[in-house]
């Protein structure tokens, strides 16, 4: 079933993502560029009801930060876990939560621990580290350190 | 009307747990809830970058501790698909009869809570009475009350005796009578309708648009339960339904909890009369290493909703990352909507009715040991100073 269905969204999909594959049962994995993420959800949300967004997973992968989007496709019952690479440098991406409301607390998150700019974001203040927490020390980034804190 | 913020923690906002909600009111009603969160971090997702993976389990166990064991379940799980092992069927049944009876006690300690919260303690010590039979079936199974241990790779750390077995039966088997009897004071009760019925009402599409999970969701009307959507453990072949309540209020939320336990009870029995012959425990390397670039995102249904842990390995014998998302930060988005338009009254029975668990939700920050301190020691010191006495 996930064959057929990864077959369908790559086809359909073609212009805006770069790699569609399966990675597990109930698992979809599509890769996209940070300009085409918004078009890949807001894909998935009509044609699929993927109207359940579970987290954003922020990593810091030393050359670049990647977020992957997990999002239950009520209609097919399957996780599609949407990924785009970001600049560490500059890490800026739009902001999705005109199409999905609840990713104001995940978007918040990633920007508080992994410092990702969510442009267009309403809010996007402090949500766990206290107030007094350094300006620019993002604690989830590989080179921060336990004794730098 | 001029609005006022009255500021409600961050000590004890619903639950004994420190969490900070600004409320921006009008008169008698809330118009805005602005949280805070983060009082209770520490660090656990960074602590675990640092650690073996089969230390990690025990890390991801005090996330929190009343839902300690899908924590550790999710873990082994995404760990397990990491590293390609297979859980013989034995410890798949025994896992979900361990996270049945978490979710039984979880239960029972949230209607409970309500009760209090609602001004009715008599109803609060009457269930918790009942939570504490669990409990010690947890403690004969597991060997510990709260914090169980329960979960490892390849499956459980020891395996069930005919003895427990009984035991486990009486305890569950004494409770839908009770559970039926409290369900009725909660639908009779008129006191405990005035403070439930058509208060913090949260909408189907409100819950769909706001990512709700669990009890809140199913409240709703939103049929979302992982157990059913992308069976783990046994749950593909235990036979049990979804409770769904269309209404989307507390008094809605609290239905689910009763209705859930007497399907509790039913995993459990069927469990417990299904159980596969042994091994409970497939063998596993004690320092594992899953090889490079592989992730594995898992799912479970956690007491309070879904929980999710995504684990990234690079080839060593420690994860790169692993991300939690627990089901109380997927709910506050939720609680905002319930509180907004209520009475400052409502406040607790709306907060307690999402079963809100502040540790599970701020886990992220790091933990400042202050050096050369002689009362704090590392996990790291306490392995040592255990490994040079052997």
């Amino acid at each position: 079933m996930e064959d057929q269905l990864i077959k369908k969204i790559s086809e359909e999909l073609k212009d805006s993502i770069e790699e569609a594959r399966v990675l597990g049962p109930k698992r979809l994995l599509i890769k996209t560029l940070p300009k085409m993420h918004r078009d890949v959800i807001k894909y998935l949300k009509d044609k699929y009801s993927a109207t359940h967004l579970i987290t954003i997973t922020g990593v810091d992968f030393k050359d670049f930060i990647e977020l992957t989007y997990l999002l239950w496709c009520y209609g097919p019952a399957t996780v599609a876990m949407v990924k785009t690479r970001l600049p560490r440098d500059n890490p800026e991406i739009e902001t999705i939560l005109d199409i999905i409301p609840g990713a104001l607390l995940y978007e918040r998150e990633v920007h508080d621990l992994l410092g990702v700019f969510f442009k267009n974001h309403p809010n996007l203040e402090r949500t766990f580290l206290p107030e007094d927490w350094p300006d620019g020390v993002y604690p989830l980034r590989k080179d921060v350190r336990f004794d730098q804190i | 009307m001029s609005s006022m913020n009255i500021i409600i923690g961050p000590q004890h906002p619903a639950l004994a747990e420190a969490e900070k909600f600004t409320f921006k009111v009008e008169g008698e009603y809330v118009v805005d809830v602005e949280p805070r969160l983060g009082y209770m971090h520490r660090g656990i997702e960074k602590l675990a970058e640092q650690r073996t993976y089969i230390q990690d389990i025990f890390l991801v166990e005090r996330i929190c501790g009343i839902c300690n064991v899908p924590h550790t379940l999710v873990f082994c799980q995404a760990v397990e698909s990491l590293a390609d092992i297979t859980v013989p069927p034995r410890a798949l049944y025994l896992r979900t009869i361990v996270a049945e009876l978490n979710r039984l006690h979880s239960h029972l300690l949230l209607l409970g809570l309500s009760a209090h919260l609602l001004g009715f303690d008599t109803l609060f010590m009457y269930i918790w009475r009942d939570r504490e039979a669990v409990m010690d079936a947890v403690e004969r199974i597991t060997g510990n009350r709260v914090l169980s241990a329960y979960n490892t790779f390849g499956g459980v750390r020891r395996d069930i005796t005919e003895e427990n077995i009984e035991f486990t039966r009486k305890v569950v088997n004494s409770l839908p009578e009770k559970v039926a009897y409290y369900k009725k004071v909660f639908v009779e009760d008129p006191t405990l309708r005035m403070r439930t019925v058509g208060i913090g009402r949260l909408s189907k599409s409100k819950a769909l648009d706001l990512c709700a999970v669990g009890p809140v969701a199913r409240g709703s009307g939103v049929r979302a339960d992982v157990r059913l959507d992308d069976p783990y453990a046994a749950y593909g072949e235990v036979p049990f339904d979804m409770v769904v309540y269309e209404e989307g209020d507390v008094w809605s939320r609290l239905m689910i909890r009763c209705d859930e336990i007497i399907e509790i009870i039913k995993i459990i029995n069927y469990c417990l009369d299904h159980l596969p012959p042994k091994p409970y425990r497939a063998r596993v390397p004690a320092l594992l290493t899953p090889p490079a670039g592989r992730e594995s995102m898992s799912r479970v249904e956690a007491p309070r909703g879904e929980l999710i842990h995504h684990v990234f390995s690079d080839g060593s014998e420690k994860p790169y990352r692993v991300k939690v998302r627990t089901p109380t930060l997927a709910n506050i988005p939720a609680v905002i909507e319930m509180l907004k338009g209520g009475h400052i009254a409502d406040i607790p029975a709306s907060l307690a009715s999402i079963d809100p668990c502040f540790c599970c939700t701020d886990r992220v920050t790091i933990v400042d040991i202050k050096k050369g301190s002689k009362e704090s020691l590392t996990l790291e010191d306490i392995r040592r100073k255990y490994t040079s006495r052997r």
